[in-house]
């Protein structure tokens, strides 16, 4: 048992002195001892080098066995608790595609009205005016077979009739 | 040995474990209880609280014309419905609701009110307003009471995107969805389709994670009509415009394709607005389909049929003689008959060319009742053509056999001793417009009675995303004529807009055949007046029919020839440019110009009531029309361009921007021309260019 000003000179006793001399003085950074203040530490030598290591089969069983358990638990509730779970996820992504997809095919049928209003003759007419007039028949032009005609343009000459 | 603290942890673990196991016995009973003793309460109220049986929406099918042009479709939308035995505060909820709906809350606090008085605070609806918008819906679900008085409801919107075109085929609905007149009433069952059913689970935001469907349920069909929208529209702008232009009261137009029976266009004037839901009584009015539900007297086009009775049965030959009274027909005990215009002798193709009376009357007597009433029926006259539109009639045909009754047990009337003599030139029968489109089809197509039909296509979408075929019933065609019989009548009905009364109804480039009819308006209390339902039955080209076009003007002072003529002209003029089909009398292609037509009409058809010892009245001739005067183009064809050189779409484009037929031989380049650059091409002419590859 040491008092804690012993102690600092126990661990201090092989460091070098840093001023050049030897330490005969205790310095006066020391604590002064209070009263009643003693601590008391029990220093053991411990020598290890005798120690074997021995592998304990048992334990290291059993260790494998609880781990396992708690695996195969936890699969287990996995198992049960997994499907219900990805099954409620699955379900409401599905609403939500559901509804999207619902709300995309309302969005088409808007878009197809505006393309039947747009291209419906009467609207044509009246957008068109006076720059879009209706050919008349003798403004039309076809295609009549030919012999040797590769392509043909136009009404059909009085031979070809 | 065991310390006294041992002692009194054990206790004190003695006594915790008691407790819980206390608790765990509390539990157990209380499970049991909403277990087993109360479960099937708890779950019925679980299941009502969570789980909710919808209706799956189905939306109206399309009806879109041949070339998919939609006519009719239904969009998706949300109503607001509140529930008045909810809502404890009228007037805060009126404010509230109408502020958020842009609504009067003056109005519906006063419905809500009538509504809490009638039914007691206990059942009952109101619908607060229909196809609200997203934004609404989304300020709704904001209201502190949202959620348990109001409901928002799914709907679904009506548009018709033609407007008015095509309405009296189309048809329209009424407030609930329902069809009211055209094919929307014909075929409501078919487009309606049925809600399925389906089971949602909702959290506790109400919002659905779980959907069953227990019944899928059946999607509207969708139909796709005959009828081709330009046509359509051009049949009814020419209507609007002939109906104007003749002082009539209203009118109809049809246009078939002979051989098919499908109906290309089908118009009546005046029109209406199939998107109003709640039309008035004179808007109401507006919706007579007068084409397949009011028939009248046909007048001269009947003359078609008798005169194709006399030359079919091998009585009379186009070249037979018939003398015409000089228009005067006396017949001892019956009252005669006249024609306006005296004829002398007249051949039976003659006779149909000058709308003579007294000559197809002298076919009808020499042909007798009998035979004559079975080739009405043989053309469909008094028989309803079964298209697919409400409120049909089958015309006005009596039974030839007096005696017979109707439906209700009443006699009709039958044909007296002198009918066949009035009925051979279009009096004392009625036929809608649709049955003598079908009638002259007969003629077009060589003799076959088709049936007449609007829907070309109808099938039903899966959810599964497989279409299903609804099948279309359409009676087989009958042959009602021989075809050498039809060709024959085609030729002379040729003449007739050649050189008869249907002058008008020219159309530059093609052959066209055509018989005109008039027949005056009697009124009760002012007799026969000066007002007709003029008429006019033709179809185009004359040696192979794609169309034939049935017009009838109502209550017009003017006569088939001059007012009903010139509409089958503009129409069949679009019909046949639409329908791609050739022109087979380019030699009349006069550039569009009208050809000069010399004031005379068909026949006054007037019974021999007003006619008997009475000089017919002399009608007023309407004024000529002015001669067009020829555009220099007509003398000169335009110059040709230089070919020579230049690729094979260059040439096609640049020809097709002048207006100039060529005809095109070999590939490569244009290497010769003929006629030569800057030439004139001759009118009805074309550039033949000569292709050859590079060397």
């Amino acid at each position: 048992m040491k008092s804690l000003s012993a102690l600092y000179d126990w661990l201090g006793a092989d460091q070098p002195a840093t001023g050049g001399s030897h330490r005969t003085e205790p310095p006066d950074y020391h604590l002064r001892s209070l009263p009643g203040e003693e601590i008391h530490l029990y220093v053991k030598n411990i020598d290890n080098t005798k120690l074997i290591r021995l592998v304990d089969k048992k334990d290291w069983a059993t260790s494998i066995s609880v781990t396992g358990a708690a695996l195969v638990c936890s699969l287990v509730v996995s198992a049960m608790v997994g499907p219900s779970c990805y099954g409620m996820l699955a379900n409401r992504r599905m609403e939500y595609l559901r509804e999207e997809r619902g709300r995309l095919q309302s969005q088409m049928l808007e878009l197809r009205v505006q393309e039947a209003r747009r291209l419906n003759p009467q609207h044509v007419e009246e957008w068109a005016g006076t720059g879009f007039v209706t050919p008349t028949a003798d403004q039309v032009l076809y295609s009549p077979p030919s012999k040797e005609a590769f392509a043909s343009l136009g009404v059909p000459s009085k031979e070809d009739r | 040995m065991r310390f006294p603290v041992e002692k009194l942890s054990e206790r004190r673990l003695r006594i915790v474990a008691g407790v819980v196991l206390l608790w765990a016995i509390v539990i157990a009973g209380r499970f049991y209880q909403l277990q087993v003793t109360q479960h099937a309460g708890l779950k019925a109220a679980a299941d009502a609280q969570q789980q909710h049986n919808l209706p799956i929406r189905v939306l109206r099918g399309e009806i879109c014309d041949r070339t998919g042009q939609i006519f009719a479709i239904s969009i998706p939308t949300w109503s607001a419905v509140v529930y008045p035995q909810k809502v404890k505060n009228p007037e805060f909820f009126a404010s509230q609701i109408a502020e958020t709906l842009h609504l009067n809350a003056e109005e519906v606090q006063a419905r809500l009110d009538e509504l809490q008085a009638r039914t007691g605070k206990g059942r009952g609806y109101l619908l607060l307003k229909r196809h609200i918008s997203q934004q609404e819906i989304t300020d709704l679900k904001r209201l502190p009471f949202g959620a348990n008085a109001i409901s928002i409801e799914p709907d679904a919107r009506r548009e018709y995107p033609n407007n008015r075109v095509g309405a009296h085929v189309v048809g329209s609905i009424d407030s609930d969805g329902d069809g009211n007149s055209g094919l929307e009433q014909k075929l409501n069952t078919e487009l309606k389709g049925r809600p399925g059913k389906m089971r949602v689970l909702r959290d506790s935001l109400l919002d659905p994670y779980v959907t069953w469907i227990s019944d899928p349920g059946e999607q509207g069909a969708n139909v796709t009509l005959t009828i081709q929208n330009v046509i359509q529209h051009v049949a009814e702008r020419a209507l609007e415009d002939g109906i104007r232009e003749a002082s009539a009261e209203r009118g109809s137009v049809v246009v078939m394709d002979p051989s098919s029976g499908e109906i290309l266009a089908l118009a009546n004037y005046p029109d209406f607005d199939p998107a109003v839901e709640k039309p008035s009584p004179a808007e109401f009015a507006k919706r007579l389909n007068a084409a397949v539900q009011a028939p009248c007297e046909p007048g001269s086009v009947m003359k078609m049929i008798t005169v194709s009775m006399g030359i079919e049965t091998g009585k009379f030959t186009p070249e037979s003689l018939i003398y015409c009274e000089n228009g005067h027909f006396n017949r001892p005990g019956r009252k005669p008959i006249h024609d306006v215009h005296p004829n002398g002798t007249l051949d039976v193709a003659g006779v149909l060319i000058k709308s003579s009376n007294i000559g197809v009357a002298k076919i009808s007597i020499a042909s007798g009742p009998e035979l004559l009433y079975s080739y009405l029926k043989k053309f469909g006259i008094g028989d309803k053509t079964h298209v697919e539109l409400p409120g049909e009639t089958g015309g006005i045909l009596w039974p030839l056999d007096c005696g017979a009754k109707n439906s209700r047990g009443e006699p009709m009337p039958c044909w007296s001793s002198s009918s066949h003599e009035y009925i051979a030139f279009g009096h004392e029968v009625g036929a809608t417009a649709l049955q003598l489109a079908r009638a002259v089809s007969v003629i077009a197509n060589g003799g076959m009675l088709v049936s007449p039909h609007l829907i070309m296509k109808s099938e039903r979408p899966h959810a599964d995303g497989t279409v299903e075929q609804l099948p279309l019933n359409l009676a087989p065609p009958v042959r009602a004529l021989e075809a050498q019989t039809a060709m024959t009548m085609r030729h002379i009905m040729q003449r007739v807009v050649l050189e008869g009364t249907g002058k008008r109804a020219k159309v530059a480039g093609y052959t066209v055949g055509g018989k005109t009819g008039s027949a005056q308006i009697f009124l009760k209390g002012k007799g026969w007046i000066n007002r007709h339902n003029s008429s006019f039955i033709g179809f185009a080209p004359v040696n192979n029919p794609r169309i034939v076009v049935v017009v009838t003007l109502n209550n017009t002072p003017q006569q088939g020839g001059i007012a009903s003529a010139p509409v089958f002209s503009k129409i069949a003029e679009t019909a046949l440019r639409v329908l791609q089909v050739p022109k087979d009398d380019p030699d009349n292609d006069i550039h569009g110009m009208p050809a000069p037509v010399k004031e005379e009409d068909d026949q006054l058809e007037e019974p021999p009531r007003k006619l008997a010892g009475k000089k017919p009245e002399e009608k007023p001739k309407p004024a000529p029309e002015p001669a067009p005067e020829p555009g220099p183009y007509l003398l000169s064809g335009p110059r040709v361009p230089d070919f020579r050189g230049k690729a094979m779409v260059a040439v096609m484009r640049e020809s097709a921007s002048l207006g100039l037929p060529v005809e095109i031989v070999g590939s490569g380049v244009a290497h010769e021309q003929s006629p030569p650059p800057g030439e004139l091409l001759p009118v009805g002419g074309r550039i033949h260019v000569q292709f050859a590859r590079p060397q």
